[in-house]
């Protein structure tokens, strides 16, 4: 189907020649255009999170290096208490069994 | 905020080492015992707080003991082997079969005997304290009940002859 060509079109000429905005523009329009120009051209500054702002002071990070060095020290005292309590189990059970002929229905 | 980061980096790395030089330190003497050729004895001597000069007599102790314990292991075995060979044959108790169960009696109470010896030589090799302690210790782990925890053992083979 073949399209009729607007521009040639002499009635939708004259009905574009006759339109036009009549509205008129909202208050402080260019100021407020200006602004957004500015803003768009303006370098953002370097945002950092609540985070970051909160828990990368100094203060902050200090208090949270120690918890860490007392998790660390703590964690490695409770393992180490019960490691070697397992082991201690399993070396008396080991002299136990070679005591005793009859330990773990042997023979 | 790159100070902080660093704080919390000397924090973390801090903590990491000293939990690791706890553990290592806290666990320094199991793991010697643990490398030794004899685990067991020597946690005997940790536990009772053994000197070099007892524990060098417990350990001679100990390797006679094993060694007749070898021998009374090789006897029960063979006493039991006979008595299940005579189960499966009969369908009544036989006076044969009285005769091996009376003897798998007698050896489990020589074996008893003997190491009820052992546990007291080695008592005596102790301190008075410590020889106390250790026989309470024996009393618990091998003269509780069997149904008792205590007495129960990881693996059936472990006696190891």
């Amino acid at each position: 189907m073949k399209e009729p060509n607007q521009n040639t079109d002499p009635q939708l000429k004259e009905v574009l020649q006759t339109w036009g905005v009549n509205e008129p523009l909202p208050p402080r329009f260019q100021e407020r255009v200006w602004k957004r120009i500015e803003a768009a051209e303006t370098p953002k500054p370097e945002t950092t999170s609540w985070f970051a702002a909160l828990f990368l002071r100094p203060a902050f990070a200090t208090a949270a290096a120690m918890l860490l060095l007392i998790a660390g020290l703590s964690a490695g005292y409770l393992r180490a208490n019960h490691d070697a309590a397992h082991w201690n189990q399993e070396l008396s059970q080991r002299y136990v069994v070679a005591l005793n002929p009859y330990a773990g229905g042997h023979p | 905020m790159k100070r902080a980061i660093l704080i919390l980096l000397c924090g973390l790395t801090l903590g990491v080492l000293t939990g690791a030089v706890i553990y290592l330190a806290r666990t320094a003497p199991e793991r010697a015992m643990l490398c030794c050729a004899k685990p067991e004895l020597a946690w005997l001597q940790h536990e009772f707080q053994l000197t070099d000069a007892q524990f060098a007599r417990v350990e001679q102790r100990h390797g006679d003991y094993l060694t007749h314990c070898a021998e009374m292991c090789r006897r029960i075995a063979a006493t039991n082997g006979l008595l299940l060979a005579r189960v499966a044959a009969n369908a009544a108790v036989t006076p044969e079969m009285e005769k091996l169960l009376a003897d798998a009696a007698q050896l489990r109470v020589e074996c008893q005997t003997r190491m009820l010896d052992e546990c007291f030589a080695v008592s005596r090799e102790m301190s008075p304290e410590q020889g106390r302690r250790y026989l309470a210790w024996v009393q618990r782990q091998i003269f509780a009940m069997p149904h008792e925890p205590a007495t129960e053992t990881k693996s059936p083979d472990a006696h190891g002859h």
